[in-house]
């Protein structure tokens, strides 16, 4: 079920409804719908990989309870290990089989050599990489003693199975979501209010902004040569607001949709493109993907405590596992490498650039200097979406040349796309930036609440007639479910 | 929580007021041509719904006029035609209900089936099936026109876009047990048919009449549900199977085409008899000569054909005035 649908406007009143009756009689009770509710909510897109989401849950249920009786190392790390098998084979099966067998076949060919293997063409279910992340991370917590195991099945699979972040994130820990199943949190006005307030955001993040800008992206990168120049430029940077305003979107609704209920789950975007460098960028985007990371692969690894070289590597390893997250496909490989190559040149040139901007002047200009490294990280960032955005390697050089090329007389742009509609494209984007930066200033809520009633309710009301009236009638899938 | 609960009701009012302030001053588009059409021919008391079968000439024809004028010569009473490029079964099924809905006195309804879009997910892309729905919909609601564009951003079943183009053209084409290739690679305009030969004669053959039709098919529905809404209010249901160049296309297939075609029409018998509805099956008809390229596989007609098509669609009604 998609959020944007007006089965979701049917089925949150029955859920929320659901939820706070049920959560009068008890956890366990209110449990119990969540999963029934959660899984509504994902079979209808799919009823039978619903199996995958029970497996993923039972196998890390059983091997929390198995890690908190083992007391033996090897029988931990034998529990540790059924977990990891279970939930990156299940991932590595239906993501990445075809990716390796084909790729393994590109490289037999190469070598003269033939395969003999065809592909099988798998559905991808939506939303595993999220779910089977989120499980994982509860059996590794049990395994490093940070988290106790817990005894409630139902609570466990309603942490798994949560409907407003099961399909796309944020990818939670166990140790702050797995808590808010085992009591009742009341639902206070102010929360409930911010609820809706991220709801209303989230959707204009996703309608207004993304969905307007998709038809432009999509016409565009579906044959760059044909618009080349500034049409694939325009394309580029559309793309980058396109997923930024898609994901965050999906987020604030995941968010605002869970505090009407009375949970509370973490953020997952700060103003991304308000970041300075590539490192701050990944302290403000998918921050629950770019923490698991940290914490699952990155300081095992070693981290930065380790020779030069180590880090180096360590560093690279985890921006190309991240890519590859992201999708199977290679051109998610190179804009991980892309990431983590820009991380890397970042540290290297820190004394040599601090040196450039006291030659420059900066020094004494901290705001100018922190604006000049803003847009050039913004930019590194573009030329990056656009690896991600493209179908092939292929594609992605091509956009590129297409972006250095002449722009033909005649540009056949969706209708969306052009005069009066791109203009409120443009302004959507003026207006999700004018926010992002009031918010990069100072926290939004307290200055919110200082502006008179009229005013504030004059912008909801602004925005929700935007949300209702400037969409797309195309469904625009959100881009993230495909990961 | 009262509170909260009385602002977003209040809230919930204001958005509503403003809405519909929103569409006085930005309005929503005006109603197609189509509409306009189906509105008009509330005042015929014959209507006729036919795609580019109907309305589409032959270069050397002299009489131009479509199937539906032509029929409106033998008929005393008023006909109306409607018809577009593409049309199918799901566009008629909108518009036999509006007509079902709003018509007040009995009428006959011809509704036209074109058996080389009988297939698949067989609607042309170009259909805008939905948008046709949509805009009859709040023709009968004017206070819901405010809420047309909400609709569509939700996604609101009625309002939810037609197949899309690639899902059209990703369809099978499969003959004899195998599939040939997806629907793209054997559109007329494939750079493979710029030489017309034989074996692409064959291909448009086995696209246009020889593909498979389920019993559960969505256009076989849209035609039941058709005849279902006219005849329950008293109207008259009757579908045509418009001639195809049999002479043309049986050679290449020897009995598989008939076959073929046969089980098309028994199939829509099958879900609109059973309604009450009528079918006229003039499917092998025609010669060769009736049609607008006598040696190519086509539904379009000369003024020959069209006229034959006029004359049997005239002998079911009966004698007088009156539908």
């Amino acid at each position: 079920m998609l959020f944007v649908s007006y089965e979701f406007l049917v089925f949150l009143p029955l859920a929320l409804l659901g939820c706070a009756l049920l959560g009068r009689i008890g956890t366990r009770a209110r449990n119990l719908f969540l999963v029934a509710a959660s899984y509504v909510f994902y079979g209808w897109w799919d009823w039978r990989f619903l199996s995958l989401i029970a497996a993923s849950s039972l196998l890390d249920y059983a091997v929390g309870i198995g890690l908190g009786r083992a007391r033996a190392p090897a029988a931990r790390r034998l529990l540790l290990a059924a977990s990891l098998a279970g939930n990156l084979g299940l991932l590595g099966f239906f993501k990445y089989f075809d990716f390796f067998l084909e790729s393994l076949r590109a490289a037999a060919a190469a070598l003269g050599w033939t395969l003999d293997a065809a592909p099988l063409r798998l559905v991808l279910p939506v939303g595993i990489s999220f779910y089977t992340f989120q499980t994982l991370s509860y059996s590794i917590d049990v395994y490093r003693g940070r988290i106790r195991p817990i005894l409630d099945p139902v609570a466990f699979f309603a942490f798994v199975g949560y409907f407003p972040q099961l399909v796309a994130g944020p990818i939670e820990r166990a140790a702050s979501l797995l808590p808010q199943f085992l009591t009742i949190r009341p639902v206070a006005p102010a929360m409930a209010a911010d609820g809706l307030r991220l709801m209303l955001w989230g959707a204009f993040k996703k309608i207004v902004v993304a969905d307007r800008l998709a038809v432009f992206v999509n016409a565009v990168y579906a044959a760059p040569s044909d618009f080349a120049g500034w049409p694939v430029l325009l394309a580029t940077y559309f793309f980058a607001f396109q997923i930024y305003g898609d994901f965050s979107g999906y987020t604030d609704i995941a968010r605002g949709v869970a505090r009407l209920m009375g949970f509370e789950l973490m953020l997952n975007f700060r103003r991304p493109y308000f970041a300075a460098s590539i490192a701050e960028f990944w302290s403000r985007w998918h921050i629950s993907l770019s923490t698991w990371f940290r914490d699952y692969v990155y300081i095992p690894l070693g981290g930065n405590r380790v020779p030069r070289w180590r880090w180096r590597l360590n560093l690279m390893t985890v921006f190309l596992v991240s890519g590859l997250w992201h999708g199977a496909n290679w051109t998610f490989v190179v804009w991980g490498a892309l990431h983590g190559a820009a991380m890397l040149l970042s540290s290297a040139t820190r004394a040599w650039r601090d040196r450039l901007a006291d030659a420059l002047g900066m020094a004494a200009r901290p705001r100018l200097r922190r604006v000049t490294q803003t847009l050039l990280t913004f930019h590194l960032v573009g030329a990056g979406w656009v690896f991600f955005r493209a179908p092939s390697l292929r594609a992605a050089l091509q956009t590129f040349y297409a972006m250095a090329g002449p722009t033909p007389a005649r540009l056949a742009l969706p209708e969306l796309a052009r005069g009066a509609s791109l203009a409120v494209s443009l302004a959507a984007v003026a207006v999700l930036l004018a926010v992002e930066f009031a918010a990069e200033r100072r926290p939004l809520r307290p200055a919110l609440a200082a502006l008179p009633a009229a005013v504030r309710w004059s912008a909801y009301l602004a925005i929700a007639l935007a949300v209702l009236n400037l969409g797309t009638r195309e469904e625009i899938p959100f881009i993230y479910f495909q990961f | 929580m009262r509170r909260l609960a009385f602002q977003l009701v209040a809230f919930a009012l204001l958005l509503a007021a403003a809405q519909t302030a929103l569409v006085r001053i930005w309005p929503n588009p005006p109603p197609s041509e189509t509409v306009r059409d189906t509105v008009r021919s509330l005042r015929a008391t014959v209507v006729l719904l036919g795609d580019s079968v109907n309305h589409t000439p032959c270069a050397t024809d002299t009489n131009r006029a479509p199937i539906s004028r032509m029929l409106a010569r033998r008929l005393a009473p008023r006909v109306a035609g409607i018809s577009r490029g593409g049309f199918d079964l799901a566009v008629f099924d909108a518009m036999c209900r509006f007509l079902a809905r709003r018509a007040e006195t009995p009428r006959t309804v011809f509704i036209e089936v074109n058996v080389a879009s009988l297939w698949g997910d067989g609607r042309s892309p170009y259909t805008t099936h939905k948008l046709v729905a949509l805009d009859l919909w709040r023709y009968d609601r004017p206070l819901l026109d405010a809420w047309v564009r909400p609709l569509q951003v939700w996604r609101f079943p009625l309002a939810a876009p037609d197949l899309r183009l690639d899902a059209y053209l990703d369809q099978p084409v499969v003959h004899g047990g195998r599939t040939l290739g997806p629907l793209r690679e054997f559109q007329a305009g494939h750079p493979r048919y710029a030489v017309p030969t034989e074996a692409a004669i064959r291909e448009h053959v086995i696209v246009r009449y020889l593909q498979p039709l389920a019993p559960n098919n969505r256009l076989l529905d849209h035609a039941a549900s058709a005849a279902r809404a006219l005849v329950r209010r008293g109207h008259r249901a009757v579908f045509f199977v418009v001639p195809v160049n049999h002479e043309v296309c049986e050679p290449m297939f020897p009995g598989e085409f008939r076959a073929a075609i046969a089980a098309k029409v028994a199939a829509l018998r099958r879900a609109v008899e059973p309604q009450g509805a009528e079918v006229i099956d003039l499917s092998t008809a025609l010669p060769a000569d009736c049609f607008a390229v006598a040696a190519y596989p086509n539904e379009h007609l000369n003024q020959r054909g069209r006229d034959f098509v006029a004359a049997r669609l005239a002998d079911v009604m009966p004698a007088g005035p009156g539908p």
